[in-house]
């Protein structure tokens, strides 16, 4: 086999039993993710499904240790991203491979852009901190390039805009070409389109499926809404109470489910034409 | 705290201070029955007199200056350290503040003559023979001939601006988590992504500065014998000499445009106001009040006419916290429900309006009590009409004759428990009015 093969099919992430605490006033700590485990290789993508509380976004923020830590505690026999030991690494070395290994991008883009400055400046830092190969001087011919291909129209005359001129969708757009540009291994979307409407979503989701396939990254998708990860990911994760219930590739989870829990997630969703009186809403009680 | 709580200023601001500070003097003239001309004829007020206000102005630019840079410095460091310093760094801005600028200007004569045994350049200018004519000595005599009452003066601009630093953060985004998920480095997040969200308030707060600083500048040129604008000022106050006053508010008026077009350099902006209330308190209301308060020998009058000050200057205030929070309130979903107009003032506005009445009532008192302070520093006669223990706090802090001065600096307890105390009366009013005030979600 050659280095490349092998590179490719060693897993970029190798999470093993981890686990997330948060620490109380009281003294009792509260459990978010119980023991959980999942490899991703380069290339592959992966949802995870969940309600909110089920603990997907706490698991998605300690693989790059963004959780404050305490109240948070973080434990793992294993986390490792590209062959960083995450959970051995000092505030440097993470500084390090956040934003250039694993970037983020968040629910709501009108919170994560600085609202005095520029779109160029905010995304001239990125390339600054991560792409030391990007000249000064080709900053902006590398920030056009990466806004056209979030689908940014006019990008060059956008490089001034300051985020409040920009509508939802686009902030949302630019957030992904400021993650990208920085040609990450690993993208995390933390429920990329919760802030947008339901046109805009399906633009974002279209788009995050078109560049994995362009760039050959690895995406998890964090989401409660099942109806929109098909295009997207390989396979699906299904949390619920900190736990993993069910996991598989997307279509057979979406076409089989086998947990009550991942059936019941997916009656919630509603669909076009089918004759569904009511939508049905989750009985805890037979899961317990 | 003696600057103004955030109001957004309105348009045409250095414009409206400086006609503000004309109408003023005419209306000082003509209450008086004073010929116009003798405002018009500059060179009766006092010789020299714009050379003083060009010393003023550079003390005042190189007090702000100190205030901003420390106050930046101090409230960003407080937030780098984390919330409990910030807390307590918050606490001491404010403490700062309400320390009465004749007790800091005093204070400082007597911690640096009395104490350390240097000397003051305008108090006791220094003998160096063998190199007094050199150009370093000049530069050091001159430097610091300024830096005495800007340092002075930039003591309690300091304290407000670190209050303002800290207090502001909340209004500004919270951008740490995404900024760490990006890997940027903790510095740039703080001198650059927070600080640049800073600047378009910071800029309203030190506008709001330049309105209070000129009067302190009165007391602290007199004290430490300056030859500068505010010297000559409260000696005019101080003598009811009414064109003097009036040119002063002219001059005043400008120094305080000049100052506000400054920090024009300060990037981003804010949408000024256009309602009444803030174009009406943004205004020298406290300068003007000592200039007027000469002209009448009725002290019930003077503490009127200071008191109003207080109210205008504050009524922004209240107009903005009313304003941030109305929006807030369920009125409309009230309404939904079939309350009638009557509940929804009785359950809704009532209550949040009472609590915003309660803070603004400790807050003017506070500010009333640190500006009888700076009145009675100013003109000592109207120590006589104040009832115990406000008399016996503001009377060490009026050093006019020699005897005075040479008595508090040879035993400065009475003036520094003076001091404190008022600092400390006016710290807890301001905290509680913190405690009661109703913050926008």
């Amino acid at each position: 086999m050659s280095d490349a093969s092998i590179k490719k099919d060693a897993p970029l992430l190798r999470i093993r039993d981890l686990q997330i605490e948060f620490g109380r006033h009281d003294g009792e700590s509260v459990k978010a993710v119980k023991s959980i485990s999942f490899t991703l290789k380069q290339g592959e993508s992966i949802a995870l499904v969940g309600e909110s509380g089920s603990g997907k976004s706490a698991t998605a923020l300690a693989l790059a240790r963004l959780l404050p830590e305490p109240p948070a505690s973080i434990s793992a026999k294993e986390m490792s991203l590209n062959g960083h030991h995450i959970l051995e690494m000092n505030e440097r070395e993470l500084r390090a491979i956040r934003g250039k290994e694993i970037a983020y991008i968040f629910q709501e883009p009108s919170t994560s852009l600085n609202p005095v400055l520029t779109i160029r400046t905010q995304i001239g830092e990125a390339l600054a901190l991560h792409r030391p190969d990007v000249a000064k001087a080709d900053r902006d011919d590398e920030i056009v390039k990466w806004l056209d291909k979030v689908g940014i129209v006019d990008s060059r005359k956008r490089l001034r805009a300051y985020p409040h001129e920009l509508s939802g969708g686009m902030q949302q757009r630019v957030m992904i070409a400021m993650a990208l540009c920085t040609q990450p291994k690993l993208l995390i979307a933390d429920e990329p389109t919760t802030a947008l409407d339901v046109t805009i979503q399906k633009q974002i989701m279209d788009l995050l499926a078109e560049l994995r396939r362009d760039l050959d990254m690895s995406i998890i998708l964090i989401t409660h809404n099942l109806g929109i990860i098909r295009s997207v990911v390989d396979r699906v994760a299904v949390m619920f109470r900190g736990e993993i219930v069910e996991t598989g590739p997307v279509d057979e989870i979406l076409r089989n489910p086998k947990h009550p829990y991942t059936k019941a997630l997916l009656a919630c969703v509603p669909r076009m034409g089918a004759k569904q009186p009511r939508l049905q809403a989750i009985d805890y009680a037979t899961l317990a | 705290m003696n600057a103004q709580h955030f109001s957004t200023p309105p348009r045409w601001l250095p414009l409206r201070l400086l006609l503000g500070g004309v109408v003023a003097a005419l209306l000082l003239l003509l209450t008086q029955r004073r010929s116009l001309s003798t405002l018009f004829a500059w060179d009766v007020p006092a010789p020299g007199l714009w050379a003083r206000c060009g010393s003023s102005l550079i003390v005042l630019v190189i007090a702000l200056l100190l205030a901003m840079s420390i106050g930046l410095a101090a409230g960003l460091l407080a937030r780098r350290i984390g919330s409990r310093m910030e807390m307590i760094t918050a606490l001491l801005g404010r403490a700062l503040a309400c320390l009465p600028i004749a007790a800091v200007a005093w204070g400082f004569i007597g911690g640096w003559i009395g104490h350390l045994g240097w000397p003051v350049e305008t108090l006791l200018h220094a003998q160096l023979p063998e190199a007094a004519g050199t150009w370093q000595t000049t530069l050091a005599r001159t430097l610091w001939e300024f830096l005495a009452p800007a340092l002075v003066l930039a003591l309690p601009l300091c304290g407000e601006v670190i209050e303002c630093v800290i207090t502001d953060a909340t209004a500004t985004a919270d951008l740490d988590f995404s900024l760490r998920a990006r890997g940027v480095p903790q510095s740039s997040r703080l001198w650059v992504h927070h600080l640049r969200q800073l600047l378009p308030l910071l800029r309203v707060r030190m506008q709001s500065l330049c309105l209070i600083a000129p009067v302190y500048l009165l007391i602290v040129e007199d004290v430490l014998r300056f030859m500068g604008w505010g010297g000559w000022l409260a000696q005019s106050i101080r003598a009811g000499d009414v064109s003097g006053i009036a040119f002063g508010f002219i001059t005043g008026g400008a120094m305080m445009a000049l100052l506000c077009v400054c920090l024009f350099v300060l990037r981003g902006r804010l949408k000024s106001s256009s309602s009444f209330i803030p174009a009406l308190a943004w205004h020298p209301w406290f300068l003007w009040a000592l200039g007027v308060m000469t002209l009448t020998n009725m002290s019930v009058l003077c503490w009127l006419i200071l008191w109003l000050a207080v109210l205008v200057a504050g009524s922004a205030a209240w107009h903005q916290a009313w304003n941030s929070i109305e929006d807030q309130l369920p009125i409309d979903a009230a309404r939904v429900l079939g309350a009638s107009e009557c509940m929804i003032w009785l359950k809704q506005i009532a209550p949040v309006q009472f609590r915003i009445l309660a803070a603004w009532v400790c807050t003017v008192f506070a500010q009333t009590l640190l500006w009888i302070a700076v009145a009675c520093a100013i003109q000592p006669r109207l120590l006589e009409e104040l009832v115990d223990p406000l008399a016996q706090w503001c009377r060490p802090l009026a050093n006019v004759s020699m005897q005075d001065a040479a008595q508090t600096l040879a035993d400065p307890s009475a003036l520094l428990h003076a001091g404190s105390s008022i600092a400390l009366v006016a710290l807890c009013l301001n905290q509680v009015s913190r405690i009661v005030q109703p913050r926008p979600t």
